[in-house]
């Protein structure tokens, strides 16, 4: 009769999240309490996963119950298991939830927002633990990817009349990428049948090369960034991007390690670093243009992103570390960016440019926080993303120094962009309705400016998360 | 099922069918209308399960649950966009003939290069037939920015993606989340659809006339009490010099 009763975690974790969401709709009234609540519980969630120890998955519990940690689960033919590999990226996923859902209590964007948000972090845990089928569940990653895409529009679009074609991009790459992987799953399953023959793996990873191409949406598939972040809330941006873009650099990480023919027997590392570099290069004559700070936010996040495709090209352990680290410095300049453009869009009514004239003498940290926030994207120095640009500059300037000026020319052009944008934040006020900052918010753009400007001068303080977070993509 | 799935395979296994299906996604391009559009989308989806039943002995039950998912797809959009006013987006990209013009070059180069692909376990015909039902829908993504337009485009993509997975990879389940997939496109389509802002002709002769986009719903304008109505009248009667004219004075009357 003493017999001990093993729960694996995962069933309850995914009731927690599915429950959180229900809670979130069914209490929308209340949407500020309930994103306030939800980023406590995602932050605490966070904490607790990150603190596993996978050597004694076991956690008893007394009574007779116990809870592992590793047990695999079964949905349909599908196998899902936390485990050292994906733990990292579940704990990413749930920390950019936690922030975001922070940023929507202090000025909800929508009703509807927490409870989307946490549709979108169950949709993104499942595909990250997501560790065996039938075949390699690998195949199937685009089309999850499609579905949550399309939940992320109704994030984006927030019910809002506006011009929807930001969100409406967001559907094409994972959508265009999924034949290619089905396709190139069939070849794989072949290449143990005729080992001889070379067509099979050069078509399988030709197919997957283009597939994951498609999927990291460099240039010119990079439309969704800049339109979105014009028209979306910063918030929701935010959570959207950050969270798919994870994703994707998890999956590239699975794909090249286990079918590392994808970049030895063909050129993908080549169209990778080409495609990268335009992306960079676009998003840093874009903003030259920018007439509203959303899409210019937009823009800076694009030459950061393809910058870290073309890190990615790099092949070999550094390179992996480099794209971690340029990826969370870039979670937390975009944190600390969208903390100021909230209070900003509130107070304003838009992000146009020529309506915040002189909203920096109202709003100072918020501003501070927005073009610090920017800066870092661009890798200014004194930003947190100085550091993982220098670094990324540095090692690409190794294999070739061309591309690194080139992209030096393009984050000097975005800096010229941001020096205007200050120019006119702190200049001549124009309309002097517009309220002073908040105690609540000021304090939250300072904790954000105190972040990054932490980060950029102690940088090390990301090596305990990275060197984490390498098992899964390592 | 199997005996009408064995008849309409009848009907679209063979070349006239097959060029009866490539017709109808090439005037899904050309006529550029939503209702003919989503019409001719169902024939496309009813043509390509057929095929799998008749040619590759996929299940009766799975294609059919993805026809059933593909019309309520199908409806979704249906739905979204005739609750709507054409939004500035929906206006024709191009004029039928240089649509028409564009897919016969698409066509013609693709027959004269031959590049002799064809999916595994199809045959060329199969595989031209999906790739251009493919091509279609690339063609409406790249010539719209609207939302009813896309989801068509995007669900004309789907097509072939599920044709692939039925026959690589059956009783994988990869079959059904294409469904699935295809269903929340839709229903996301649908959606900004519904939130595209609207144009309202300012002008009867509005080809001559400015538009004016509107953002919002329009919110009637509250009447001006009684006593006010006269006010308003002599103010908005006046020329703008400020003189009443002879023809104010008659209106004014």
């Amino acid at each position: 009769m003493n017999q001990a009763l093993m729960l694996p975690v995962l069933p309850e974790l995914f009731a927690l999240f599915i429950s959180a969401a229900v809670v979130s709709f069914l209490l929308q009234r209340w949407a500020r309490w309930t994103a306030l609540g939800g980023a406590v519980l995602a932050a605490l969630l966070a904490l607790g996963l990150w603190q596993i120890d996978f050597s004694r998955p076991l956690l008893v519990l007394g009574g007779g119950f116990s809870i592992d940690f590793g047990a695999p689960v079964e949905i349909y033919d599908f196998t899902l298991q936390l485990d050292q590999s994906n733990v990292a990226v579940v704990v990413i996923s749930l920390l950019i939830g936690a922030g975001a859902l922070l940023l929507a209590a202090r000025r909800h964007q929508s009703r509807l927002f927490p409870g989307l948000a946490w549709l979108l972090l169950t949709g993104y845990t499942l595909l990250a633990l997501m560790t065996s089928g039938v075949r390699s569940p690998l195949f199937a990653a685009p089309l999850f990817l499609t579905m949550l895409a399309a939940v992320g529009i109704f994030a984006l679009q927030n019910g809002k009349v506006t011009d929807p074609s930001g969100p409406l991009r967001t559907l094409l790459p994972p959508l265009l990428a999924a034949p290619l992987f089905i396709i190139a799953v069939w070849y794989i399953d072949q290449i143990p049948l005729n080992p001889q023959d070379v067509t099979l793996t050069v078509t399988a990873g030709t197919l997957l090369g283009v597939g994951l191409l498609l999927l990291l949406a460099p240039f010119p598939l990079h439309g969704a960034t800049p339109a979105a972040a014009e028209t979306a809330p910063p918030v929701a941006m935010l959570l959207v991007i950050l969270l798919h873009q994870v994703a994707v650099l998890h999956l590239s990480a699975q794909v090249l390690n286990t079918y590392p023919f994808v970049a030895l027997n063909t050129d993908w590392t080549l169209w990778l670093s080409w495609l990268g570099l335009l992306t960079a290069v676009w998003g840093g004559a874009a903003t030259v243009g920018a007439r509203n700070a959303g899409r210019l936010w937009g823009y800076v996040s694009l030459l950061d992103w393809g910058l870290i495709i073309v890190v990615l090209a790099v092949p070999s352990l550094r390179s992996w570390t480099l794209v971690l680290f340029l990826m969370c410095l870039r979670v937390i300049s975009m944190f600390t960016a969208a903390a100021g453009l909230v209070t900003i869009e509130a107070a304003v009514g838009s992000l146009e440019m020529e309506k915040m004239r002189g909203i920096g003498m109202r709003m100072p940290w918020n501003s501070a926080a927005y073009l610090l926030g920017g800066l870092g994207l661009v890798g200014f120095p004194l930003t947190a993303g100085f550091a993982g640009h220098w670094a990324a500059l540095l090692t690409l300037a190794e294999v070739d120094w061309r591309p690194a000026a080139v992209v030096l020319v393009a984050s000097g052009l975005a800096v010229v962009a941001f020096v205007r944008v200050a120019r006119l934040m702190f200049g001549h006020i124009s309309n002097r309705t517009i309220p002073r900052e908040r105690a609540t918010s000021a304090a939250l753009a300072i904790a954000a400016l105190a972040i990054t400007i932490g980060v950029a001068v102690a940088p090390q303080v990301l090596s305990t998360v990275i060197g984490k977070a390498l098992s899964a993509f390592g | 099922m199997e005996f009408l799935y064995g008849a309409l395979g009848a009907l679209f296994a063979n070349w006239l069918g097959v060029l009866l299906l490539a017709a109808a996604a090439a005037l899904i391009v050309i006529t550029w209308n939503w209702r003919i559009a989503l019409g001719l989308l169902m024939l496309l989806y009813l043509g390509v399960a057929s095929l799998l039943v008749s040619i590759h002995q996929a299940p009766a039950w799975v294609v059919t649950g993805y026809l059933v998912a593909m019309g309520l797809a199908v409806a979704i959009l249906a739905l979204a966009t005739k609750n709507h006013e054409p939004g500035p987006s929906q206006r024709q990209a191009t004029n039928w003939l240089l649509r028409t013009l564009i897919l016969g070059i698409v066509a013609a180069a693709w027959w004269f290069l031959d590049p002799g692909f064809a999916f595994p376990q199809f045959s060329r015909p199969e595989t031209d037939l999906l790739l251009w039902i493919g091509i279609c829908g690339l063609m409406l993504l790249a010539l719209s920015n609207n939302p009813t337009y896309v989801g068509i485009g995007l669900l004309m993509w789907s097509a072939p993606i599920y044709a692939v997975a039925t026959v690589l990879m059956p009783g994988s389940g990869v079959a059904q989340l294409v469904g699935i997939a295809a269903l929340l496109v839709a229903l996301a389509c649908g959606y900004l659809a519904l939130l595209e802002p609207v144009v309202v002709r300012t002008n009867p002769m509005w080809w001559r006339g400015r538009r004016t986009t509107v953002v919002h719903p329009i919110t009637p304008t509250p009447l001006a009490p009684p006593a006010a109505v006269g006010a308003i009248t002599a103010t908005q009667l006046r020329s703008p010099a400020g003189e009443r004219t002879p023809a104010h004075m008659e209106a004014a009357k």
